[in-house]
């Protein structure tokens, strides 16, 4: 990695930091740290992602006369033009919405396919296959370099995403710049990207003064609120309830806030990552709910105050109390000119009628109005209770985003770039497309936020007198809907309280979703435990799926109950308990202490007796090492486990709560023989291929040489591209004769797992285990190099904390000791099995065997123009159609099993299957029984002739890929009997997943 | 003005028509010849050159043929048909062309021909003293070389041997000598169209696609699917039920083959390499198959009656077990859709099924079973049928699509030589010898774990020892050892079928 771009990615870093720390966590405040890094200030301020992918499409247009300060290193859907390395700025924007975009700058100079990501402990951002890096970006889910966190940067075929660009800053790479042709070093000018407008994320919103015209006439806004909510240290046990549960691994990501209400008089509060900005989708209609009430009371309250008497009826009221309004309202207007950007429609809203005392009577009106099918109340009903979006968008329209924002602004629940805010309409309208810059996303809050606002509105301090009915549109969760809405909090606390309890139970929510990751809700709940009454608002973002979401609120519950219950904090220590029991299970931190709270994963308790072991059953593993190789290959299992459990209940359109999942897990015919273990005999098969790649074609002279050559694939390092999960080095004499060549199936987790297994071994024996698998890991390389010298230091990449495994080591290059192409990886193996298990259904009932078109299922679980990938996804998916449990051969890999010598010629007649040599794993006649990862044809040197005088069918043997078409490969699976669990008792018939 | 279609028209005057759409005529004579004078070799075919049958010729002769028939209500007695076609070896083409020209194929089979080597290769014995070994071949191998072979067909034998004594001497007057003779006749087995072992032979056959090269520009492949929506998928990748549409890159010079893994899509930078010269032409694998009837017969009386000792109920009888290994019964019948007797589907239904999945939808005249067969229950998994044509089920090379890309064009028919002598004159055309027949004989045929893993090898074609056939029985399956060899080769060349116009003007120039 260079110094410079070392450098940057350290600032960027920082710039995280500051994200996180509160003090700008949107898309372009991350832009704007990173770009004053560059020591090039002549951007303009508010350049947002978006606008920068623009000008770079552009071709800089918009910095006419200037030197880019860029180099485009990948266009959308084209291969990068040079290598991508560390400190490369991906550009992502969503079309069709003007500016939302993204950035994430590249940490490290290598990209992995998605399916090696999971054993290096890298979080990828989807499920597309692809290669992927490891990212530092801010907005509203920020990354540091630490967390591991990837994003997609080229598809599986190299090409950069659509809507997509790679820019390098120029100053890291001169020579680059000029390559580039973007301009000449003249004048510059600031990229311009949007008119002046009012800036919700900078200084604090001011109150209006009255200023305006309307004298006597009531303010549209709400006094400014305080939830007066007392924030707790440890060893408070509210504190460390949510320490726990915030803590725990799988809640990893998650922000948490609760208030505990339950003892009169005090609003004790505690977060955990409550203060940074999230995305929380439909949970953002909570701003339309008091917007609408907050309208409401100030409507009455201004009509209260007209005492003109020409005001005779109520479009002459709405007509008087829009116009004193107006300027107030225009102070939260953002300079454009479309018809949101407008004041409420009050005709639209409300029914309004004169009392014959005087006076008026104001409600939500309930009949149409305008063109509106349904009455606003009906509307708002509907928005809130029932999430509907076409309806939140006409609420939103008919109360205008001035009005909104200026209630959130003026309220304080939106403030100094901070708090609750919408600039989307749900119905697929944007609005003023620059404000969402400074919000972080377009349905943003953070989690303390919604629990001031909710506590607010708990106390009816909210929109004093609009309590009840407010709290009414938020009973969905307690079943008061029809379709539409659930909560997480509801779900996840009714599933572990008894029945007692759950007849107390009550909770008002806004749940809120789009996809991964961005599962949420907000609640008010009340419900009688074993500790006494519990009151609390809490909120939960950002949520993996619906199912950790609700774990999280029933592991908040629990903590809670447990913090209220005096017998175990007043005995001990609270947070000692509650650690204790989360040791207990890995997965689940808080319920193995209350005796009725079982946990999901219960059902799959790990086998003590069953070990996966090292591929090829290499020898050199202690116990210790072994117990950690068993622990990342259970993990990727599981992970898979999960990702199929999650895709096949939403595929069946289950609930997403732990009743649906286990319904889904019914259907799972993939499974962990660490997880579970069968007590049948399970029947050991293999998915066969050679080792000659035909996804450039059938075998030719063209392609005999592409593969025998090493090849850039995007990471700028040269690699083998042979990708049958068998690759092969030639080495040739002085005369260009093939004397030998090595081929390998070893796959690279074997070595990576080996640099460093801390993360699959316990923490105290890390340092020491470490060290033996370094020293094992040296001892291989040299022994297979033959070269006593090589040194671990030969065999990283990067530097300092950045040090790691280097797969295209110089040794592993010209040795051909283990697999490097990308695709090549275990990971890729349990991956693909795992994927293809699911059974699919097509429109017309009929069950999907076409490996093609399950693989659009799927969302593509392998490269189709393989030999490997297809053959095991319909191995695999053959056996689960016919209601069959598979799994995957122990030791896992991918292994050459023979070289098929048929009609080869040698010019002393010798065998020449004698030339054959396996150099790890072994041979059996059982070909399905061979466990071959590396193995070299080469003739000895007594025989006067070299591979290149050996005959394949009367042609000479140039090219090592003419004996790699004849090198088997499998794959090995165990497969139970037809309709039968894994421990003999009968199976239910597979429910298929339909594939749209 | 092109054809309307993504389909190209096929130069049908160029493309000699034993390739497209194939002579199937009663009697064919192939005349295998050496070239001793170039120069005069050259006049020769040159002269023979506008004697040639065309695709077009053919194809108006097939459908002449059709017409009389539906007049008649009877097959013609002796409609005066007579075609020729001529191929060249690789050895041949140098005497005639150049080694340049020969070099620029890409196909390492052809240019090296079916030696002793290659013929290894392939799955024939590799021993000097077993039967079947190149070196003892009547045709072609080390022993006897061959430079060419004329193809002479036509339902009148007279007609047919009046020619072959003309030509003949024409050819040994003119710089040629005449190597070996083979006599097909469709009725040399005992019943017609059926090969020596008894079993209706010929069904499947891939459909070229492409058009006639003017208005309107018809499918030189008749489609028969019904046209009903229901019908669509099906009509997207067949000619008629079981023969897949496949593009002419696969089977013509100078024409795309498909994409990779996408057959209904042609990939424009996917074409066959060769000489300019080859354009409308066709490699051609020739090989004599002595077929042993005795030894076939014997050996599944032997099995099926050792079957029955250890099943008495489910073991199948001779015919039964024949037909399991071949994959349909006697009269063509697949056993996926008729699994327990031979039911003697006629018409289109004979081959309308899949493996996979259930063809379907039904087609409008055909109320056989139909049923899916991943795991072989039906016809077991390495029945001859599925070995070389796993249909829509995926192999060892990935995706169904890809299996289509490996088809050929039959062309062969029975022949009976006296004394013992009978079996298959197998013809094939393709464009890439390596990728397409031997493909199919060394990769799938000669292995036990392809296409599809432990279906075990072919148990028609298969040579060699430790070969063996697992067969589904009673919840079990049985592994069958393959203890003897039924077909054995006797003869065999690789060929370039050039175009017409080869004849006509290259020959001369070169």
């Amino acid at each position: 990695m260079r110094s410079d771009s070392a450098r940057f990615l350290q600032r960027a870093d920082r710039a995280v930091e500051i994200c996180r720390a509160g003090r700008g966590s949107s898309e372009t405040s991350f832009l704007q740290h990173i770009i004053s890094g560059m020591g090039d200030s002549e951007f303009e301020p508010g350049l947002s992602p978006a606008a920068l992918y623009r000008a770079a499409m552009s071709g800089w247009t918009r910095m006419e006369g200037a030197r880019s300060p860029f180099v485009i290193v990948a266009l959308p859907s084209r291969p990068p033009r040079t290598p991508l390395c560390a400190g490369d700025w991906m550009l992502r924007v969503t079309p069709g919405t003007g500016n939302i975009g993204h950035v994430s700058v590249l940490a490290s100079d290598d990209l992995l396919p998605r399916a090696a990501l999971r054993a290096e402990g890298i979080t990828p951002e989807g499920t597309q296959p692809g290669h992927y890096g490891v990212v530092i970006e801010g907005g509203p889910f920020p990354h540091g370099r630490e967390e591991l966190f990837a994003r997609r940067f080229l598809d599986g075929r190299g090409l950069l995403p659509v809507h997509a660009i790679i820019l390098r800053p120029a100053s890291f790479d001169a020579a680059a710049a000029e390559q580039s042709g973007l301009g000449s070093p003249r004048k510059r000018t600031p990229l311009s990207t949007r008119e002046p407008y009012f800036n919700f994320g900078g200084a604090p919103v001011q109150a209006d003064t009255e200023d305006d015209q309307s004298g006597t006439i009531a303010s549209p806004w709400p006094a400014r609120l305080d939830a007066k909510l007392t924030e707790v240290a440890k060893p408070h046990p509210l504190r460390a309830a949510v320490d726990i549960v915030a803590e725990t691994s799988r809640f990893k990501g998650m922000t948490f806030a609760l208030a505990d209400l339950s003892t009169s008089g005090t609003r004790a509060y505690a977060g955990a990552h409550d203060k940074e900005q999230r995305f929380i989708a439909s949970t953002g209609k909570l701003a339309i709910l008091f917007a609408a009430f907050q309208l409401r009371k100030s409507m009455r309250e201004a009509a209260a105050t007209i005492t003109d008497k020409r005001v005779a009826n109520a479009t002459q009221l709405f007509a008087a109390v829009t116009g004193a309004w107006c300027p107030r309202i225009q102070r939260y207007f953002h300079g454009t000119r479309d018809k949101k950007n407008a004041p409420p429609s009050l005709a639209q809203i409300f029914n309004a009628t004169q009392r014959s005392a005087g006076g008026w009577d104001i409600d939500f009106a309930d009949t149409p109005r305008g063109g509106e099918e349904r009455a606003f109340a009906d509307r708002l009903k509907s928005a809130v209770m029932n999430s509907n979006d076409d309806d939140a968008g006409s609420c939103i329209r008919d109360l205008g985003f001035p009005y909104i924002h200026g209630c959130l602004a003026e309220a304080g629940l939106w403030q100094k770039g901070k708090g609750l805010w919408i600039a989307l309409d749900y119905a697929g309208g944007l609005w003023w497309q620059d404000a969402l810059d400074d919000a972080g996303s377009t349905q943003a809050a953070t989690a303390r936020t919604l629990v001031e606002m909710l506590t607010l509105l708990e106390f009816d301090e909210l929109v004093p007198g609009s309590r009840t009915e407010m709290l009414d549109l938020l009973s969905g969760a307690r079943g008061g809907v029809t379709f539409g809405v659930i909560s997480y909090i509801q779900r996840g606390v009714t599933s572990h309280l008894s029945n007692a309890e759950k007849k107390t139970l009550d909770v008002r929510a806004k749940v809120g979703y789009t996809g991964k990751n961005t599962h949420g809700d907000a609640a008010i709940v009340r419900h009688s435990s074993q500790a006494g009454d519990l009151r609390y608002v809490v909120a939960i973002l950002n949520g993996l799926d619906g199912a950790t979401a609700e774990e999280a609120a029933r592991a908040l519950d629990i903590a809670l109950t447990t913090a209220h219950q005096p017998a175990v904090h007043e005995s001990e220590d609270w947070h000692e308990a509650a650690e204790e029991a989360s040791s207990a299970s890995s997965e689940w931190p808080l319920i193995v202490h209350r005796s009725r709270s079982r946990a999901p994963t219960e059902e799959f308790e790990p086998d003590e007796d069953f070990t996966f072991n090292p591929t090829a059953n290499e020898p050199g593993f202690d116990a210790k090492l072994l117990k950690g190789w068993h622990t990342m290959i259970s993990d990727t299992f599981k992970a898979n486990e999960a990702d199929i459990a999650e895709m096949i209940r939403k595929g069946l359109s289950l609930p997403d709560t732990p009743t649906g999942l286990a319904a889904a897990k019914k259907n799972i015919r993939f499974f962990s023989s660490a997880s579970r273990p069968p007590t049948i005999a399970l029947t050991p098969t293999s998915v066969n291929w050679a080792g000659f790649p035909l996804g450039r074609g059938d075998p030719s002279l063209k392609l005999y040489k592409y593969f025998d050559a090493l090849h850039d694939l995007g990471s700028g390092r040269m690699l083998r591209d042979q990708d049958e999960y068998c690759e092969w080095s030639v080495f040739r004499n002085s005369a260009n004769q093939i004397v030998r060549v090595v081929f390998t199936s070893w796959p690279p987790e074997f070595f990576r797992f080996l640099y460093n297994p801390s993360r699959f071994v316990p923490a105290a024996e890390s340092a020491s285990i470490k060290a033996f698998s370094q020293g094992l890991l040296v001892s291989l390389y040299q022994k297979h190099c033959g070269n006593s010298r090589i040194a671990l230091a030969d065999l990283e990449i990067g530097a300092g904390s950045s040090k790691k495994y280097d797969s295209g080591n110089r040794w592993n290059t010209e040795q051909c000791l283990h697999l490097q192409q990308p695709s090549n990886n275990l990971g890729a193996e349990i991956n693909i099995a795992a994927l293809a298990s699911i059974v699919r259904r097509d429109a017309a009932g009929q069950l999907v065997a076409n490996v093609k078109v399950l693989n659009d299922c799927a969302n593509r679980f392998g490269d189709m123009p393989r030999r490997s990938d297809p053959a095991i996804a319909d191995a695999v998916n053959g056996a689960a159609r016919e209601n069959r449990f598979l799994t995957l051969e122990n030791p896992v890999g991918l292994y050459m099993t023979s070289l098929d010598t048929t009609g080869w010629e040698t010019p002393d007649g010798a065998d020449p299957q004698g030339f054959w040599k396996v150099l790890t794993g072994t041979a059996n006649t059982d070909l399905d029984r061979s466990m071959i990862v590396r193995a070299e044809y080469t003739v000895p040197a007594g025989n006067r002739y070299t591979v290149s005088d050996i005959k394949i069918g009367g042609v000479p043997i140039r090219f090592g890929g003419q004996i790699a078409e004849h090198v088997q490969v499998r794959l090995g699976a165990l497969v139970g009997p037809k309709n039968t669990d894994l421990t003999g008792g009968k199976l239910d018939p597979i429910v298929p997943v339909p594939c749209i | 003005m092109s054809a309307p279609t993504d389909e190209p028209g096929l130069d049908l005057d160029d493309i000699q028509g034993n390739a497209v759409p194939g002579f199937l005529k009663n009697n064919q004579h192939f005349m295998f010849f050496n070239i001793v004078d170039a120069s005069a070799a050259r006049k020769t075919l040159n002269r023979l050159g506008s004697l040639l049958a065309s695709a077009r010729e053919i194809l108006e002769a097939h459908k002449e043929w059709r017409q009389i028939r539906e007049k008649l209500g009877h097959e013609p007695d002796s409609p005066q048909y007579l075609f020729r076609n001529l191929a060249l070896s690789a050895r041949g083409l140098r005497k005639l062309t150049s080694d340049a020209d020969v070099d620029q194929f890409a196909d390492e089979a052809f240019k090296e021909g079916l030696s002793a080597a290659r013929s290894a290769y392939i799955g024939d014995t590799a021993v000097k003293s077993e039967p079947g070994h190149a070196s003892g071949w009547i045709v072609g191998g080390s022993a006897h070389p061959v430079d060419g072979v004329l193809i002479m067909a036509s339902d009148d034998l007279s007609l047919l041997t009046k020619e072959i004594k003309k030509l003949s001497a024409d050819f040994t007057a003119h710089g040629m000598s005449i190597v070996h003779e083979d006599q097909g006749d469709v009725n040399a087995a005992p019943q017609a169209g059926h090969e020596q072992f008894g079993f209706k032979d010929g069904i499947s056959q891939p459909a070229i696609r492409g058009r006639w090269p003017k208005a309107p520009y018809d499918f030189v492949i008749s489609r028969t699917i019904p046209g009903d929506k229901a019908f669509d998928q099906v009509r997207a990748d067949f000619a008629s039920p079981g023969c897949p549409l496949v593009w002419p890159g696969h089977f013509l010079f100078g024409y795309a083959r498909q994409q990779c893994i996408d057959a209904r899509t042609r990939d424009d930078s996917n074409k066959p390499v060769g000489p300019a010269w080859a354009k409308n032409g066709s490699l051609m694998v020739y090989r004599r198959l002595r077929q042993h009837t005795d030894e076939f017969w014997r050996f599944v009386a032997k099995t099926s009656q050792a079957l029955s000792k250890k099943y008495p109920k489910e073991a199948p009888d001779k015919q039964r077990l024949a037909s399991l290994l071949i994959g349909r019964w006697p009269s063509g019948t697949p056993l996926v859709r008729s699994p327990s007797t031979d039911t003697g589907i006629t018409g289109a239904g004979l081959n309308y099924f899949s493996y996979a999945i259930k063809q379907a939808p039904p087609l409008p005249t055909d109320s056989a079973s139909n049923a899916a067969d991943p795991a072989g229950l039906l016809c077991p998994v390495g029945a001859h049928i599925r070995k070389v044509n796993p249909r829509d089920q995926a192999t060892d090379l990935g995706l169904a699509d890809r299996t289509t890309a490996h088809s050929i064009l039959r062309r062969g028919l029975t022949y009976d030589a006296k004394g013992g002598d009978k079996g298959l004159i197998f013809v094939a055309y393709q464009t890439s010898i390596v990728g397409q027949f031997e493909f199919l004989m060394k990769q799938w045929i000669a292995k036990r774990d392809a296409p599809r893993h432990h279906g075990g090898h072919d148990p028609i074609l298969s040579q060699g020892v430790g070969r063996v056939f697992y067969l589904p029985i009673a919840d079990k399956v049985e592994e069958i050892v393959l203890s003897n060899t039924f077909v054995v080769p006797t003869g065999g060349e690789y060929f370039f079928s050039p175009s017409i116009d080869f004849f006509k003007t290259t020959i001369v120039t070169s």
